[in-house]
């Protein structure tokens, strides 16, 4: 693909991933054909800062697993009021992340 | 999801030994829980869908059905998990096998389908509202 287009694609989307998946993801896009471009731009990804607040506020009942596609995790955390309120302020920091890797799952079907 | 067999049977199994480390300090004597751990509950007053579970299972434990479903039908569920998944894990493990991680996929797959999840929301929403009327 043109580096133009990745780079586009980079400096857009760059806050959805971990900072040391960027470099892979610029090469990997790099390297592909430019007919997945429309897909890839498609794909719907969630905004980390977005999941925090929904982990501020609805953590408890799982909400914030449920929104980024844990449902299994999410489950857990309804059934336990937020894992005893333990788990509930563990996501506060863990959230960003999962949410940023499971947006990497998502562009990962593509790059590969 | 959680990525691989290991992690999730790993945490599987931290979680469900937390459950009965839990329900066992307090078998027989759950109505007396005085560590409040529920976020709603102590910011708002109001139970959140879960309150309950605890007194359910332990109702359960001690083969009162009836009584565990009045008090929150949650603790049904909640028992079945954490019976029925370290077995199952441990059978895995046991064998090299990862069905539970495959059926644990499958069953995210169709809870995360529309019609099974809003019908799920629904009856959680119930279960709250009917929470709130018991007033735990």
């Amino acid at each position: 693909m043109e580096a133009q287009k990745v780079d586009m694609y980079i400096m857009s989307n760059a806050k959805h991933f971990e900072s040391h998946q960027i470099p892979v993801i610029r090469e990997r896009l790099l390297a592909i054909d430019d007919s997945k471009w429309v897909m890839i731009q498609t794909i719907p990804l969630k905004d980390p800062q977005t999941s925090l607040i929904v982990s501020l506020l609805g953590g408890s009942l799982g909400i914030d697993r449920f929104m980024i596609g844990d449902t299994g995790i999410g489950v857990g955390k309804l059934l336990t009021c937020g894992g005893f309120g333990i788990w509930t302020i563990v996501d506060w920091f863990m959230i960003q992340g999962a949410t940023r890797e499971k947006n990497m799952q998502k562009l990962q079907q593509f790059l590969y | 999801m959680i990525a691989t067999r290991n992690r999730l049977y790993a945490f599987m199994l931290a979680v469900c030994a937390a459950g009965w480390a839990w329900l066992l300090m307090h078998l027989g004597n759950s109505v007396n829980v005085q560590l409040q751990l529920c976020w709603i509950k102590a910011t708002t007053g109001m139970p959140c869908p879960a309150c309950g579970t605890t007194r359910a299972a332990d109702a359960l434990m001690h083969g009162r059905l009836v009584e565990a479903i009045l008090i929150n039908p949650l603790g049904i569920p909640v028992m079945m998990i954490m019976l029925a998944s370290p077995a199952w894990i441990l059978a895995d493990l046991l064998r090299s096998n990862n069905s539970f991680f495959r059926a644990f996929g499958v069953i995210e797959k169709k809870l995360s389908s529309r019609g099974i999840a809003f019908a799920l929301i629904a009856l959680v929403i119930a279960n709250w509202i009917w929470n709130y009327y018991k007033g735990y």
